[in-house]
């Protein structure tokens, strides 16, 4: 039964999912399909908190030696949750100016500041990429080089312009078009896979 | 000569300002071309209204368009003459309603005029898309090709696949994790459970789970969403009790990092950081996330086995990681791994349906050379 039931809503959700994709009439069933995993969604956030709770206890209990991690998350998640909360039943008090300001002031510059770091990382990993250590990785970094004083190009280096335009539309888009028609046959075979029952690893086990 | 000139001049000239005359009778004071018609494609529930005004915006600077929806008055749409054609679809909420549009015309005065044109439709729902029958015969012609050989890898037909470096590669780098003493990271992507790459990762979650149990390796799987949580929660469980280690399962090597997109690259990064994993799997859907983790990953000194569907990702992993499985590999990895007949057969079927797409292009290519694109529109469509 635990494996047959899931089995089997599998096996009709997933015909159903493929019948909304050619009958425009189901359209309707389609939104109530989603509105029903955004509800199911909800109630796993409820699930994701007692994980992430239970994952930062241990660590404490067993006095982990990164446990002031642990504390730190439980403190800003303690804290955000109870200015929330207030601030939700009290709307325009000092409590929902406070949520609104940490979650705009430090949150949000914290994001950004993650995102940032992505520049070191490119530099980083571009570093390793371009040295030209086979023929292969000496074609990436010539192509590099030409793209990058393509998009900086002026005056008479507008040439490597004109190659980038080239490259970017002919080479690459040539090379992604191939992928994608790959990767779209992968995603059919892997849902039909998966409506037919034939994949069943993500159910935990194969028997 | 020169009468009979001057006489057929006269007629020519009589017979085309009657004409006009003619034509300044029958253009109508307030034109308009209103065509109302179901939508297609849809479940039913609207109709399409399309208006063109035909008068001059001096002579009528405002139209006004009265709906009835089962003779009821929905609402009155202002259209200013801008003399460009205006399209509004018209919800009906129900199948099979009637929709009554009647336009008016606003004189110079402002004074309602009309009504000028009323047309009527019906909201009718279809049964099929029209424009994804040529997606219907492919998907048709695939999984009937999947079937067959499903068929035959049954009846033990030897089925070749290509080595996948990557892959093959899961176990020497598992074994480095455990000669080293340091733990396996798995990071299933950072989408959700209805992404077909992040099921891809969880069905290779199992085999590499399984694997690390036998070995007695640590092992650490941080998520981002919730949903794909209690599922790889419960694939973990279930690949250490098929491993004969249930006694090494912790609840808490599968858990919920953060479900930001950058909080969850700073707390998987800063778990790397302290644990420095030997190993670290990044398989599933990523965005800008995945460069983040493959560097920092590298900076530890873990071996990367990354792969992942987003086209806009793989020239990261593939400079920063080990191994990149590219594109449709993922897909493959399960079956690769698995080496079971009933999945090795729709790798078989990919391939061949690959096989003929090619063909359908080249074919197409050759059509559109002499100018015939109905064999492109029949295929592609």
């Amino acid at each position: 039964m635990k494996r047959t039931l899931p089995l089997a809503l599998a096996f009709i959700f997933g015909l159903i999912g493929i019948a909304v994709q050619i009958v425009p009439a189901l359209k309707g069933f389609l939104n109530t399909m989603l509105d029903w995993m955004a509800i199911i969604g909800s109630f796993a956030l409820a699930l994701g908190v007692s994980s992430l709770t239970r994952h930062h206890m241990t660590k404490i209990r067993r006095k982990h030696k990164d446990m002031f991690f642990s504390y730190v998350t439980f403190v800003t998640m303690l804290f955000m949750m109870i200015i929330g909360l207030i601030g939700y039943f009290q709307p325009e008090s000092l409590y929902q100016r406070l949520f609104g300001n940490m979650y705009n002031y430090v949150r949000v510059p914290l994001d950004a500041s993650m995102f940032a770091l992505l520049a070191f990382f490119i530099t980083s990993a571009a570093y390793r990429a371009f040295r030209a250590r086979t023929w292969l990785a000496t074609v990436l970094l010539v192509a590099g080089v030409v793209v990058m004083m393509g998009r900086v190009a002026f005056g008479p280096f507008m040439i490597f312009n004109d190659i980038t335009a080239w490259l970017m539309k002919v080479p690459t888009t040539a090379a992604m078009r191939g992928l994608t028609i790959g990767i779209g046959l992968g995603i059919v075979a892997t849902s039909i896979k998966i409506v037919l029952g034939i994949e069943r690893s993500y159910l935990g086990g194969g028997e | 000569m020169k009468k009979i000139l001057f006489l057929a001049l006269v007629v020519l000239v009589s017979l085309s300002f009657a004409a006009a005359v003619k034509a300044e009778e029958e253009r109508p004071l307030y034109g308009c071309e209103l065509n109302l018609y179901d939508t297609p494609n849809d479940d039913g529930i609207s109709v399409e209204l399309e208006f063109m005004p035909l008068s001059s915006p001096d002579e009528v600077p405002q139209y006004g368009i009265d709906l009835y929806v089962d003779g009821v008055f929905m609402n009155t749409l202002t259209v200013v003459n801008a003399q460009a054609l205006f399209i509004y679809t018209v919800p009906t909420d129900k199948r099979g309603a009637e929709v009554r549009a009647e336009v008016f015309a606003y004189d110079a005065e402002g004074t309602r005029q009309g009504p000028v044109q009323v047309e009527k439709a019906i909201s009718t729902a279809q049964w099929y898309y029209s424009d994804r029958i040529g997606a219907f015969i492919w998907s048709m012609l695939f999984i009937g090709l999947i079937m067959i050989l499903i068929g035959k890898a049954k009846k033990g037909q030897d089925i070749f696949i290509r080595r996948i470096a990557g892959l093959e590669a899961i176990d020497d780098a598992v074994g480095r994790a455990t000669e080293m003493g340091r733990p396996v990271f798995y990071i299933p992507g950072t989408s959700i459970i209805d992404d077909i790459a992040t099921l891809a990762s969880l069905n290779i979650l199992r085999p590499v789970a399984q694997q690390v149990a036998t070995y007695e390796t640590p092992f650490s799987v941080p998520i981002k969403d919730p949903v794909v949580l209690t599922v790889a929660q419960d694939i973990v469980k279930e690949a250490y009790m098929a491993a004969g280690r249930a006694d090494l399962h912790d609840e808490g090597m599968v858990y919920l990092a953060s479900v930001g997109q950058f909080d969850y690259a700073a707390a998987v990064n800063g778990a790397m950081v302290r644990e420095k994993p030997a190993t670290v799997f990044l398989l599933g859907m990523f965005w800008a996330e995945s460069l983040m983790l493959a560097e920092t990953a590298n900076t530890v000194g873990a071996i990367q086995i990354a792969g992942t569907d987003a086209t806009s990702q793989l020239p990261f992993f593939i400079a920063a990681c080990d191994y990149t499985l590219i594109g449709e590999e993922l897909y493959a990895a399960s079956a690769y791994m698995s080496r079971e007949p009933l999945l090795l057969g729709t790798l078989k079927a990919q391939d061949m349906i690959k096989g003929a797409v090619i063909f359908a292009m080249l074919l197409s290519l050759v059509f559109m050379l002499f100018g015939i694109d109905s064999v492109m529109n029949f295929f592609f469509q």
